[in-house]
């Protein structure tokens, strides 16, 4: 009794017979994409190791255009894809014309190295909970009052091939190896607040001392949260973390940028294209065709090539990304930039592959030596507001840096409104730090954030 | 389809050793997003396989198939098999045996999907493209409304070695208006959205659709004019929709019995007060108070019949949320609390409908009683820390002054440690409703969850302006 195997020639070979299946079910045009997936990996919990964990699984998507009408669905058995080609014919039937519906054209293939590693690739359970094993006794030997809630090491391997019938015929093969853990730190009656840690890699070779580095990070981050006093309200400056620059400050900017957003009126980054929108110290670059980095691709959720584009340069917004549809519908000359974003079970919608921010030259030690009492974010939970730009939320695991002191706080909300915040960036640190092993992001101070103490 | 699956599954059981759980999942989700006058998104996403679980030498493995024959099932077993024996010696607490439950037999199904079923996908796609048309015309000032439609129809069926052989269907709902608002160049926006588990005749009851058409379009307009607060703290009703966040995220899963054992906050409280004598605090696989809680099923992902766990009794703290092996840890039943998202994903502890039980007061006593302070409704987002910490964005704050409701407010969070929160409870309504059926709960994987509850006076720290 053997598995199956699964390779991207044979998916591309399922994808063709699908396409061609739909073809004569009716279909004007149609797109057939499948991903694979096989993995293996081990969970903790509670401080343990948990599960062991043995997976694989393909899932395949369709659209479908039929008189300019939209039709989507997706199966994981390639036995009922008759039913699942029906689906999407039926919805198309139902749904109303729109005369932007199509599909984009074949471009010339780029080759991106190191997205696949053998060694990782035949990683088994053995290895992965060796390496769990490893990870768990090296957060308690750094402190054993830190917590692990849940976490996981895995390692495994993954196909998406991609046939349409406008010519677009791809496919790629790529490895992962990852770790993550989630918890906190525990001291007598008190618990700290919650910390994530992660790192990830293309190959397995040289993945101890990435959980190393994990374990030091999850450390650090839980027992640096223990013991928090009260923190300050006033209007002011703020540090973020590399990890909220990522998440609160670039993620929320990137996102503003989304042009089906843009289009509906749900975007105040309309018409904003070649104006300045942030401080001159913001250059945001997207290349997702750095070799053997885990957000790299050789093609979008289209089949279009992937390109590396200026996004923000010195505060001045330099480009938006599309997939097919959206530049079409903005009229964009080039047509699709290779921003098709998505999964075998969803529509492309569009995003931004692998976002690297520049570095400033302040030295962090120099951000740290402030004279005005400065609230450090490590960590953003709160709610922000993609079509006001309003955001407000709880600093967790903060600091507050005042008369040359660091001490963690608690119960510390800040809010604003994100265009002012973009735009009162004072100071970027030289100093960079990899967001789970993925893309580094250096420290940003910013002025005029409201910062409530309670 | 169900049944049917049951049966092989029952019969590859039969021919293992050991403990062994097997747990098929058929879902099929239909969804159509109308926006702006056009079709944005019309899917059927279909996503079927078996689970495998299994218990071998004193830890778990975990693996599963797309393919539901027996032989793939057969081969999932033996991958989770060699997979708990290749990590069983890193297991530092190893499990020996499962303690006995009530574990479920037989067809459980949900006979309002049949209902559902009947209504066309053009009759949904319609429903879609009328009610953003409405929500547009409601006033010039909307520039943009979207509506969306979406429905999960599930099958399972879960047995296991040890007893639970049952199979189920279940249909959720949900259905989603937005608006958006502007004004000289300022946009505002806000959502409605409800949930449940259940037909269209629970989905729609009363006016629904017309209300959440109205209230969006006259919340995003009214934000556009709405003043930021002053941050700090203050006296608060929240409305069962907020008060649904806080017993889900601050409270319900910092007494997830795993969660628990890793040290939350809950750890070592049974017994203790943690909230004043008006706060009786439960979670329930069954719809308790009003109907069609979307969190509702009738046996968890382990075969074990679900039941209502009072958590907090009169301030009291008296139960935590099990699956059979934190029960068999804490030396307790099971509460039918293991639940999976796909049949991927392996039976974790999870919250179903959560819910403060509701008290005697009315709203209306509640604002006069009140000189100074906030109603906040209408959940946008919120999170909570293992300390009970919370924070949640409101979308619909409004002033109260001198016992009367003023105008609204916007961009409200409210934050508090959960327990400290429930010791200010001074007040709790006897009106009661379910709010968060169109919600979905993360860890790690997702789940249909509903929260809800009365309203609630309390005092807690908002986030706002300083000057």
């Amino acid at each position: 009794m053997t598995d199956p195997i699964v390779s991207p020639e044979n998916l591309l070979d399922q994808c063709d017979e699908t396409r061609d299946m739909a073809l004569k079910m009716g279909a004007d045009e149609v797109e057939v994409i499948a991903a694979w997936g096989t993995s293996q990996s081990v969970e903790f919990e509670k401080n343990d190791l948990q599960l062991a964990i043995s997976d694989d699984e393909t899932v395949y998507g369709v659209r479908i255009i039929k008189d300019k009408r939209l039709g989507f669905a997706s199966t994981n058995d390639f036995s009922s894809m008759k039913d699942t080609l029906r689906d999407a014919l039926s919805l198309a039937a139902a749904s109303l014309p729109d005369e932007l519906h199509g599909l984009p054209a074949p471009q010339p293939r780029i080759q991106v190295d190191g997205l696949f590693h053998a060694d990782a690739a035949e990683v088994g359970v053995k290895e992965v909970t060796d390496l769990g094993g490893k990870l768990l006794a090296q957060v308690k030997a750094i402190d054993p009052r830190v917590s692990i809630d849940s976490g996981s090491v895995g390692a495994g391997r993954g196909a998406r091939a991609i046939s349409s019938s406008t010519g677009v015929r791809c496919h790629t093969l790529g490895s992962h190896v990852s770790c993550y853990l989630f918890g906190m730190a525990v001291e007598g009656d008190d618990v700290g607040s919650f910390a994530v840690a992660g790192n990830g890699a293309r190959m397995f070779a040289g993945f101890e001392d990435k959980i190393d580095l994990c374990a030091r990070d999850f450390c650090a981050k839980t027992l640096g949260a223990l013991r928090p006093g009260k923190g300050k309200s006033y209007k002011g400056e703020v540090l973020f973390t590399p990890e909220a620059t990522s998440s609160l400050i670039v993620g929320n900017l990137l996102g503003m940028l989304n042009p089906a957003s843009i289009r509906k009126g749900k975007s105040p980054m309309a018409d904003k294209l070649h104006e300045v929108v942030a401080a001159s110290l913001i250059t945001l670059i997207d290349d997702p065709t750095v070799p053997g980095e885990l957000d790299s691709s050789e093609f979008d959720r289209e089949g279009q090539p992937r390109r590396k584009q200026t996004i923000m340069e010195n505060g001045k917004l330099l480009s938006l990304p599309y997939n097919h549809y959206e530049a079409v519908a903005a009229h964009v000359s080039g047509g699709t930039t290779g921003q098709a974003a998505g999964g075998a079970e969803s529509l492309p919608g569009v995003s931004f592959g692998r976002v690297q921010m520049s570095a400033g030259t302040d030295s962090l030690e120099d951000l740290l030596n402030t004279t005005s009492p400065t609230i450090i974010v490590t960590r953003f939970s709160g709610s922000t507001n993609g079509v006001t730009g309003e955001f407000s939320g709880v600093v967790k695991a903060g600091f507050l840096v005042e008369g040359g002191e660091k001490r963690p706080i608690t119960e510390v909300l800040i809010s604003g409104n994100l265009l002012d915040l973009f735009r009162d960036i004072d100071a970027v640190s030289v100093e960079t730090e990899s967001i789970f092993g993925r893309v580094a992001y250096p420290w940003v101070r910013a002025h005029g954030v409201s910062v409530t103490a309670g | 389809m169900a049944a049917e699956i049951r049966k092989l599954l029952k019969q590859v059981v039969d021919q293992q050793t050991g403990f062994v759980e097997l747990r098929y999942s058929g879902k099929t989700s239909r969804s159509v997003v109308v926006e702006k006058g056009k079709v944005e998104a019309a899917s059927v996403k279909r996503r079927c396989g078996v689970g495998v679980r299994v218990l071998e030498q004193g830890t778990w493995g975990f693996s599963s198939t797309g393919a539901t024959d027996e032989a793939s099932i057969t081969r999932a077993i033996k991958r989770a098999k060699d997979a708990a024996r290749a990590s069983a010696g890193q297991r530092q607490a190893s499990i020996s045996t499962l303690p006995p439950a009530a574990l479920a037999q037989g067809d459980f199904d949900d006979p309002s999907a049949v209902e559902v079923d009947a209504i066309s996908l053009d009759e949904k796609l319609d429903l879609a493209r009328i009610t953003e048309e409405r929500t547009r015309a409601e006033s010039p000032r909307i520039t943009s409304a979207s509506c969306a439609y979406s429905e999960i129809d599930e099958r399972k069926a879960i047995v296991t070695s040890d007893g639970a052989d049952t199979s189920f269907r279940i249909l959720r709902p949900e259905f989603r208006v937005q608006a958006v608002a502007e004004s000289k160049g300022i946009l505002s926006v806000a959502n409605e959205s409800i949930g449940v588990t259940g037909n269209w005749d629970c989905l729609f009851r009363g006016d629904r659709k017309s209300k959440m058409v109205s209230d969006a379009a006259k919340f995003a307009i009214d934000l556009l004019e709405a003043e930021k607060p002053a941050g700090g703290r203050a006296t608060v009703i929240l409305a069962p929709s907020i008060v649904g966040l806080l017993v889900h995220e601050a409270i319900g899963h910092t007494v997830e019995a795993d969660f628990v054992q890793s040290g939350s906050v809950a750890q070592g409280k049974i017994g203790q007060r943690v909230g004043s004598d008006l706060v009786t605090l439960c979670d329930s696989g069954f719809s308790e108070y009003a109907g069609g809680a979307g969190g509702t099923m009738p046996i968890d992902d382990e075969g074990v019949y679900t039941k209502r766990a009072t958590i907090i009794d009169k301030g009291i703290l008296t139960s935590y949320l099990h699956n059979r092996e934190s029960a068999a840890h804490f030396g307790v039943e099971p509460t039918g609390n293991a639940r999976a998202w796909d049949f991927c994903d392996q039976p974790i502890i999870r919250m179903r409908n959560t819910y403060l039980e509701p008290g005697d007061s009315t709203l209306d006593q509640m604002i006069a009683g009140m000189q100074d302070g906030y109603l906040l409704d209408g959940p946008k987002n919120g999170q909570a820390d293992a300390t009970g910490e919370f924070m949640f964005a409101v979308q619909n704050a409004w002033r109260i002054k001198n016992g009367k409701r003023g105008p609204l407010v916007k961009g409200v969070t409210l934050s508090g440690v959960a327990f400290d929160v429930m010791q200010t409870v001074d007040a709790v309504s006897s009106e009661f409703r379910w709010e968060l059926g169109s919600g979905y709960c993360g860890k790690g994987q997702p789940a249909k969850v509903d929260a809800g509850g009365p309203y609630v006076r309390c005092q807690v720290l908002l986030g706002g302006t300083q000057e």
